[in-house]
């Protein structure tokens, strides 16, 4: 059985849903704001989403706790992005995808974890694949 | 302007191992659908001689032995990885012409020398490779038969020549094509290659150097422009394309046997929605309708039957064609049959609104609109949010099995890649 919608009257529509006006009614007095209206704000637009290079990632677990990046975090992740010192990366380490920090220090690449109350172990970056940078991060507080 | 073709190294392979770093280097293979036979090969697996379209059945033990890694396809990521393959590819090019799905012929201006753009076509592999990690290589010629030509000898001679071959060169052309079998040319198929043995063509140099006269009696007009494209003259009508759609067909084997009418029903209107989607999708509509259902040739008493009947007017209407799919089914049931395949054909199509009206039918004025309105919010919230009643809701078990399908890396929230 299709499950049957309800419905939704417009002042129930959660507020973030973006309306598309298709056509105005003909009768009644026109908008006086109609010559000024653009359109809402896209987060696809602003995470630059639908960039080819943009990919997104989910984190779990908090070694990037102290960077601002928290357990279950939605990241955007740039592969055309060249990494470089200071770049958060989502690299492979043992086969796996890992975020951390890419820190060149003394000749030497590392990918440093952010997380001051918990020990994650630091790995060398020389041999390690990265991935991509992550460029933004968004968090859903109703999670 | 030079034209290009950029093909993508075995396209789901590494469409896979871009989110599945365990896969590198490793032996793989994508089955097709109800994960039946090989339809994708990494080089390694192409190595332990695993062959295109060989089944699942018959490589249990190379699987085993050789830890071969299988995966069903992942059509949701293939076509979005095609997708921004073709977005990279157009922030370096002007024109570009989608041609599968992992290939898309490109332009590229001509060097002051006469040769074509290598260090840009590089430049091109590069940047996919970057952006979205898939291995590429790309043939450059002054036609498009001449860019296919050369990118076959690019994948034949990638470890040598580095992914990109170009064949402006005239020289050069003379000298690879003295060695380049004529069936390797895209558009020379099996009875082709066969009719112009007894002229002596057998290399790809034969070919160039046959008449335009003789090639168009050999073969068609079709054969003569490859002929000219060949020499390095651009036949801009020259295409090698699959005639226009004659007819569109929906068959899918079940992934469980079926063996209730209703389960039938839905399996049959759910493969009828679809045809009258393709076709819909193309803007045509279909004279006539064929449903079939049967089961497996392997077991005693397999039912089998089939149904076909005019469709007037002519209709791309999902209301009408499951209508009338669902209806063929009650009459070709067979209680206690055991089916393992169905399928819907749509035929005579022709483009909508060009066909002569039913005197007798009473034409749903509204119809456009509600059509449009349906495959508006499919496209932009998914296959079947808005679906015919008869076709059900949700998963069943005769749907095609994809037991081994890697997650909808970048289509599904759900599923995107974890890192830790």
């Amino acid at each position: 059985m299709l499950p049957m919608l309800r419905p939704v009257p417009i002042a129930e529509v959660p507020e973030g849903l973006r309306l598309r006006i298709v056509a105005s009614a003909g009768a009644g007095f026109p908008s006086p704001a109609q010559d000024w209206e653009s359109d809402a704000i896209s987060l696809v637009e602003l995470l630059r989403l639908d960039r080819a290079a943009s990919f997104v990632f989910r984190i779990s677990g908090w070694s990037m706790f102290d960077a601002g990046i928290h357990d279950k975090d939605v990241v955007v992740v740039d592969r055309d992005t060249t990494p470089s010192n200071g770049h958060i990366v989502i690299a492979i380490v043992d086969g796996g995808f890992v975020c951390r920090q890419l820190v060149v220090r003394d000749g030497a690449a590392l990918l440093e974890p952010r997380n001051s109350q918990q020990t994650y172990p630091p790995t060398p970056a020389d041999d390690v694949e990265i991935w991509g940078v992550v460029r933004a991060s968004v968090r859903d507080f109703q999670r | 302007m030079s034209w290009a073709i950029v093909d993508i190294t075995n396209f789901y392979v590494s469409s896979e191992r871009v989110f599945d770093p365990s896969l590198r280097g490793v032996p793989v293979i994508v089955l097709s659908n109800n994960d039946g036979c090989a339809i994708a090969r990494s080089e390694e697996a192409k190595a332990l001689h695993v062959k295109m379209g060989e089944p699942v059945f018959k490589m249990r033990d190379r699987i085993a032995r050789h830890g071969i890694q299988l995966r069903s396809s992942n059509y949701e990521l293939y076509a979005d990885m095609n997708k921004r393959f073709n977005a990279v590819l157009a922030e370096h090019s002007d024109t570009i012409e989608i041609y599968s799905i992992d290939e898309s012929f490109f332009r590229l201006p001509v060097l002051a020398n006469g040769l074509g753009d290598v260090t840009s076509a590089h430049r091109v592999r590069a940047a996919i490779l970057r952006s979205v990690g898939l291995p590429t290589r790309v043939g450059l010629g002054p036609t498009r038969t001449l860019s296919k030509v050369a990118n076959a000898l690019a994948k034949a001679t990638e470890k040598v020549w580095g992914g990109v071959v170009d064949l402006h060169d005239q020289a050069l052309r003379t000298r690879l094509f003295s060695q380049w079998p004529v069936g390797e040319v895209w558009g020379i198929g099996k009875a082709l290659e066969a009719r112009l043995l007894p002229l002596g063509v057998r290399t790809t140099a034969d070919l160039a150097a046959l008449p335009p006269a003789i090639a168009r009696d050999v073969g068609t007009v079709v054969l003569e422009r490859l002929v000219r494209e060949l020499n390095g003259i651009e036949c801009s009508d020259f295409t090698v394309e699959p005639e226009a759609m004659q007819g569109t067909a929906v068959t899918r084997q079940f992934g469980e046997p079926v063996t209730s009418l209703d389960e039938l029903r839905e399996a049959m209107a759910r493969r009828a929605a679809r045809a009258a989607e393709k076709i819909r999708e193309k803007g045509l509509v279909a004279s006539r309708i064929i449903a079939f259902a049967h089961g497996s040739r392997y077991r005693p008493n397999p039912p089998s039957a089939s149904r076909s009947a005019r469709l007037s007017p002519p209709s791309h209407d999902p209301r009408v064609i499951v209508g009338m799919a669902s209806r063929m089914v009650e009459s070709m049931f067979q209680p206690g049959g055991v089916y393992t395949k169905c399928g819907v054909l749509l035929e005579d199509l022709q483009p909508a609104g060009a066909g002569q009206a039913d005197l007798f039918a009473a034409p749903d004025p509204r119809a456009p609109a509600l059509l449009a309105a349906m495959d508006g919010l499919n496209a932009r919230f998914g296959r079947n949010t808005i679906a015919v009643a008869a076709q059900g809701y949700g998963p069943r078990s005769f749907d095609t099995k994809r037991s081994q399908k890697s997650p909808s890396w970048t289509t599904d929230i759900r599923q995107i890649p974890i890192a830790t």
